[in-house]
């Protein structure tokens, strides 16, 4: 096993440049494991930023994967616009009730001030812990709730979906409201400790919405967002597929893509000509029950395709490790990258 | 399955919802049934479309947007031919979303199954307590269980065990996410059937029923 010659901030960095650096990197969303680890509920978890922190910090030193995350749970921003989580002892938190009913609440709507929701402040604070204890050795992504698919938590997808399809005047009152938000709340971050933000947008991608819809709408909205968001940003499509909208998120000015299980890696590598850098695409929710030598394949398959090149960050398809992927998956998953993953790379991709 | 028959007005009527256009596809479903069995040829036509439809969003050619917008479409058409009693829940069947807020899966499979004159009994949103107490006290021929979330899916597990400890016959048919990514999920938690489309409900929830009026 080479000795790794680059701190994962050079790595990360060098594969982001489309280049190869020491080994691929690879990224662990572990949002609520840090929990288990800590011996808390999830919601305690998330109720005091020091044990976010302290989680993020311990699953780090466990796994050894190469970025941060901010995230604490999708719903944390529906928080913020008055909205309910709901926490559960087993999975992150779910968004509750919708807050928007109807066209006389997106009149009314206005965008949450960052300082005045705790649960955001908390965020900010993690961010800030995080960034002391590393300095700029390690990637630290926060993340942000795309304006365009923030309804869907807000209102309820069948009502959005009607929003979408007969009131645009109401949509794009909703979208200046949460564009304001959401820019806000990516540069916060920033400014806090984030090196990047994730965009997450799954409503971009061609799984939820066809494509020429999303160009009348959610595409100018991500770039509207993105142009002013004062940092490099990833989208990524929640394990919704990117093929027949890669070229569209390349002009939104955004740096790299979360690729969906249900893409085929090495075809979006193709697709993507070295103009954003690929993370994903392993099936989480499989992982569950992964035997050492399943992940091991499937951690050698997804390297095969998207690692020639740099370019390249391997990740699970969705954001989220589930609650019930096993340490013992995750420890195999980190070594086999480990054994497999250093440039220049054994295996060449299939079929190129 | 959609009989070689009624295959071209299939595609015509696909063709017409996925552009929604509405005059159109109102055109096909009209000229089909004055030359049909009225309305009983129209549910074949219409579940046939949405069936077509479901499959291309399966194999990604079709987005889960217009997957919804079509079901609806489709419902809204056959409104003027649908009798009102049509409507009414018949059939010892329920639809259930299980832990979880988001109900846009039971929405387009209470939609596929009107357009095929069918209505379940919906309980709407609610938690495993709650479902296995309606188990319980309703005795469903056959209950279809909506989920988003793993967990919630997990969950299915606890409905199932509580059938089987209760000695009742419900047949559980499940949907949702997490049974898309993990092929071998509704085996995992019990249940006899998984849709991978809401198409799929009306064909397996045929399956689970038949020999019923």
């Amino acid at each position: 096993m080479t000795t790794p010659t680059m701190t994962p901030m050079q790595r990360v960095l060098t594969s982001l440049s489309h280049k190869e650096p020491d080994r691929v990197p690879f990224f662990l969303p572990l949002t609520i494991h840090g929990a288990r680890a800590l011996g808390v509920s999830i919601r305690d978890y998330f109720s005091r930023s020091e044990q976010v922190l302290e989680g993020q910090l311990r699953m780090r030193a466990r796994y050894g994967h190469d970025l941060f995350m901010g995230l604490y749970y999708a719903a944390i921003e529906l928080e913020a616009f008055g909205g309910e989580a709901i926490f559960y002892d087993d999975g992150p938190p779910n968004a509750g009730a919708p807050i928007i009913r109807g066209p006389n609440d997106v009149r009314s709507l206005q965008a949450p001030v960052i300082q005045d929701c705790a649960p955001l402040v908390r965020v900010l604070e993690t961010l800030d812990g995080l960034k002391r204890h590393v300095g700029d050795t390690v990637p630290i992504v926060g993340v942000v709730m795309s304006p365009f698919s923030m309804p869907v938590m807000q209102m309820g997808f069948e009502a959005y979906l009607e929003l979408l399809s007969g009131d645009r005047d109401t949509f794009w009152r909703l979208m200046a409201v949460n564009e304001e938000f959401c820019v806000h709340w990516a540069n916060a971050q920033l400014r806090a400790g984030a090196t990047a933000i994730c965009y997450f947008d799954p409503l971009a991608s061609p799984t939820m919405i066809d494509r020429k819809t999303y160009l009348d709408t959610g595409h100018l909205v991500a770039k509207r967002t993105l142009a002013r968001v004062l940092g490099p940003t990833i989208t990524h499509l929640a394990s919704g597929r990117t093929l027949g909208v890669i070229d569209d998120l390349v002009s939104t000015g955004t740096v790299g893509v979360g690729v969906s299980v249900l893409d085929d890696l090495g075809e979006v590598k193709r697709a993507c000509q070295h103009r954003m850098t690929l993370l994903g695409n392993l099936n989480a929710i499989e992982m569950r029950h992964w035997t050492p030598e399943q992940t091991e394949q499937y951690v050698r398959d997804a390297i095969r395709l998207g690692g020639p090149g740099g370019g390249y960050i391997l990740a699970d398809n969705h954001g989220e490790i589930p609650w019930q992927v096993p340490e013992s998956v995750l420890d195999e998953l980190s070594a086999a990258v480990l054994r497999w993953g250093n440039y220049p790379l054994v295996e060449g991709p299939w079929g190129s | 399955m959609t009989s070689h028959a009624i295959q071209n007005d299939v595609d015509e009527l696909v063709a017409t919802l996925l552009q929604l256009d509405r005059v159109a596809s109102n055109r096909v479903l009209h000229r089909f049934g004055a030359q049909n069995d009225g309305l009983i040829g129209l549910e074949s036509v219409i579940s046939g479309a949405l069936e077509s439809i479901g499959e291309r969003w399966e194999a990604g050619s079709v987005s889960l947007a217009q997957v919804y917008l079509t079901a609806k479409m489709c419902q809204e058409l056959l409104r003027p031919w649908t009798p009102p009693e049509s409507l009414t829940p018949k059939g010892n069947f329920a639809l259930v979303v299980l832990e979880d807020q988001h109900t846009l899966g039971a929405g387009l499979v209470r939609a596929v199954l009107a357009c095929a004159g069918m209505a379940p009994v919906y309980w709407g949103s609610l938690d495993t307590a709650g479902a296995i107490a309606r188990i319980l006290a309703e005795k469903p021929q056959t209950l279809l269980v909506s989920t988003l979330m793993l967990r919630s899916a997990l969950r299915v597990s606890k409905l199932t065990k509580a059938i089987r400890d209760a000695g009742l016959s419900t047949r559980v048919i499940v949907g949702g996410a997490p049974f898309r990514f993990d092929a071998a999920l509704w085996q995992e938690v019990g249940a006899d059937a998984v849709g991978r489309t809401s198409a799929d409900a009306l064909a397996l929830l045929r399956a689970a029923h038949r020999g019923d009026p």
